[in-house]
């Protein structure tokens, strides 16, 4: 058996909220994976915080760490417990800018210290820790935070950079700014920058580099690159046979009709990498396109450190906030959201074998669309299972969660904290026992390997 | 400021300015916490609220519910004292924690919550004074700019032209565009949105810094005025109001 939860993580204290949550993103501690961070904003002011889990995601509280305004963010957790939380906000120039902070008590933290340079004019930070284990201890944190750079050519420019610290718990630790981008003299690359560290110092960046825009589409390349030492080399170890620069093309004249939309998500946000942890050389990427009659998410692999590259393993059509990790057994982990009868359903995939073209299938959610509720959303593997958030509507009908049928201790399905009836009609409740109107909530997902221990929990649902 | 005894409505204005939860309350019990991961410590207090003044509405009615607030000085409350305790937001979940910026007597309740009912008055007056222009006028039409694909999270801006323009404040151009915001990303959400057809009074403000201005076409000599916050669009009934604060304003 398969054991699957899903968990509203809006506490009870905040019954009456209707904010959307968007972007949400997730942070796993992977040597204690009790402890997890959820990231998302909403409507400003007085939203800059995270929420954070200390018993592997069955309660949530909402942490408030600095007044402000936030935007885009994504968290990192090292094994050493550090919380490294990448935001961008800055109320006092209305400049989108890039802060880094760290706490190592992100259950209580309150304002957090600032550890790497503030990085104005950037979008859609992301943020990927790797903790080193060290001949002689301390281990190192490696800290990679993906961003795009629009701080260059008055804004017509947008850079995929990295930003590299291969210290990231030292008192102050030296962060390294690199750009990824080694082609266009005016780039305007896409917006996800994805960072993914293996064990033996393999670092693989996953970037769109766009090559032509109009009003309904963009032409890109999807580029990877790689850094064998850490990322202190610069990202320069997988070149591209057309041209020798670094960055290897997996696919060029990728055509996406940004900015049209899919159920009121707009499209273009959907590249993800992942490494297996057992070998460097194997990564898996994603990403949608309009190849197709209807946008279709792709996904690819190397075996071979990136130099060559699949054709499509597995595609979904209609469907979008893609994302990827492996675990510990060379399992591919697969989420999306697909339109589906005018309805997102929420999907977990895993491969069967090491073809990377049989797949299992869990439908985490199935609830009415809502506009546009976010860019991405994220997946992590800790040892064997599997551990996300994806943004949905939250009405607490358990039809919506098929992998988590109703029983007695979870009668919505999924679990929800904040007041929700217990039975149909199905409907949140505010802290007065009136009905609250359906928003959009960041729902926490575990997917648990069929040999993994359960924990104590009575939050099961199974899926054969 | 912190419990003296007389503070004057400055102090009272700023803290209120400052703090996202308040309420007068009674302290239950020193050196404890309500909240279930949150272990108890020498400077926290478990309040009862009695009478909520300023707080997220997400967070519903907090009356007779328990907060523990994180004190500045542990040493000025005792037990079954009553305060008005100004705060941030701290924790949400399993219990409620705040940190405190101050706390004074409840008998200055009714300023605080006056002062709290003048917060719209008060941002509108901020508004105000960092208007370029103020005007009441029709929208004649509205038109939206070419989609920027720059940035993921644009404002999407749409010009708006105004006409039958009236000055409230500063002198009109001939010729002016308004621009405001069209994304429903949840950091645009609040800025107003204009409608051909629509009359109102608008405060109107230089382009920000950011985001970045569509490009208008190499012929335009429109001045360029932007609407972002949602007090820079008020309805028409709201005139005497504006102008009384514009009086005032420039009394000064």
């Amino acid at each position: 058996m398969t054991v699957v939860r899903v968990v509203d993580t809006v506490p009870a204290e905040r019954s009456d909220e209707t904010d959307l949550n968007w972007q949400p993103s997730i942070a796993i501690n992977p040597a204690n994976p009790n402890e997890i961070v959820v990231s998302f904003y909403t409507e400003p002011p007085n939203n800059v915080g995270y929420s954070y889990s200390y018993d592997r995601g069955q309660n949530w509280q909402l942490n408030f760490s600095e007044p402000g305004e936030q935007l885009d963010q994504s968290a990192g957790f090292s094994a050493s417990g550090e919380l490294y939380w990448t935001v961008a906000f800055d109320p006092a120039s209305d400049i989108p800018t890039l802060h880094v902070l760290r706490t190592s008590e992100p259950s209580t933290a309150g304002p957090l210290p600032e550890i790497d340079t503030p990085r104005p004019e950037i979008d859609q930070p992301y943020a990927h820790v790797f903790t080193h284990g060290e001949p002689t201890p301390p281990d190192k944190d490696r800290l990679y935070i993906g961003y795009i750079d629009h701080s260059h050519n008055n804004g017509d420019s947008a850079i995929a950079t990295v930003d590299v610290c291969l210290d990231a718990r030292a008192p102050a630790p030296s962060f390294t700014q690199v750009p990824i981008e080694f082609r266009a003299s005016l780039p305007l690359d896409g917006y996800e920058v994805r960072p993914i560290a293996h064990g033996d110092g393999t670092v693989y960046v996953a970037y769109k580099s766009w090559k032509s825009w109009t009003s309904n589409h963009v032409i890109t390349s999807i580029v990877v690159v790689r850094d064998d030492n850490w990322g202190a080399d610069g990202f320069v170890d997988l070149t591209d046979p057309s041209d020798t620069k670094p960055g290897r093309m997996v696919a060029t004249n990728v055509r996406i009709n940004d900015p049209q939309d899919l159920g009121g998500q707009r499209l273009d946000n959907d590249l993800s990498i992942a490494v297996d942890p057992r070998n460097s050389a194997t990564v898996y990427i994603v990403w949608g396109d309009n190849a197709a009659a209807q946008y279709t998410l792709r996904v690819r692999r190397s075996l071979d450190r990136g130099n060559t590259w699949s054709n499509d393993l597995l595609t979904v059509a209609n469907a979008n906030l893609a994302g990827l990790a492996i675990n510990s057994d060379g399992r591919v982990g697969f989420v999306y959201q697909q339109l589906v009868s005018g309805l997102w359903e929420t999907h977990f995939r895993r491969t069967l074998d090491g073809t990377g073209q049989n797949w299992d299938d869990i439908i985490l959610a199935r609830t009415p669309t809502a506009g546009q509720i976010a860019d991405y959303c994220r997946v992590i593997a800790v040892a064997k299972d599997f551990y996300g958030v994806f943004p949905a509507l939250n009405t607490p009908d358990p039809a919506n969660f098929p992998a988590t049928p109703a029983s007695s201790a979870n009668p919505n399905g999924a679990r929800f904290l904040r007041n929700a009836s217990k039975a149909a009609p199905w409907q949140l409740l505010g802290s007065n026992g009136l009905p609250v109107v359906p928003s959009v909530d960041a729902f926490f997902y575990m997917v648990q390997d069929e040999s993994t221990p359960d924990p104590p929990t009575d939050l099961e649902g199974t899926v054969q | 400021m912190r419990d003296a005894a007389v503070p004057d409505q400055p102090e009272i204005q700023k803290l209120v300015q400052d703090s996202n939860l308040i309420f007068s309350g009674t302290v239950v019990e020193m050196g404890a916490s309500s909240v279930a991961n949150l272990a108890p410590r020498d400077n926290f207090a478990v309040v009862w609220v009695d009478r909520p003044l300023s707080s997220d509405p997400a967070l519903g009615d907090l009356r007779r519910r328990k907060v523990t607030v994180e004190l500045l000085d542990r040493e000025e409350l005792q037990p079954d004292q009553k305060m008005i305790f100004f705060t941030l937001n701290w924790i949400q979940g399993k219990g409620i924690a705040a940190r405190e910026i101050a706390h004074m007597e409840t008998q200055h309740e009714d300023e605080v919550a006056a002062e709290v009912a003048r917060m719209p008055e008060r941002h509108l007056a901020e508004r105000l004074a960092d208007s370029i222009l103020v005007v009441v006028a029709d929208v004649a039409e509205t038109n939206p700019t070419p989609f920027d694909v720059r940035w993921r999270n644009a404002p999407q801006w749409a010009t708006a032209t105004l006409r039958n323009v009236e000055g409230l404040q500063g002198q009109p151009p001939d010729d002016m565009v308004v621009l405001f915001p069209t994304s429903a990303r949840p950091m645009w959400a609040r800025a107003p949105r204009l409608k051909g057809g629509q009359r109102g009074i608008f405060l109107l403000h230089r382009p920000p810094d950011w985001p970045p201005l569509p490009d208008l076409g190499p012929d335009l000599s429109s001045a360029v005025f932007t609407v972002l916050d949602p007090a820079d669009v008020q309805p028409a009934s709201q005139r005497s109001l504006i102008e009384k604060m514009l009086r005032e304003r420039s009394a000064r």
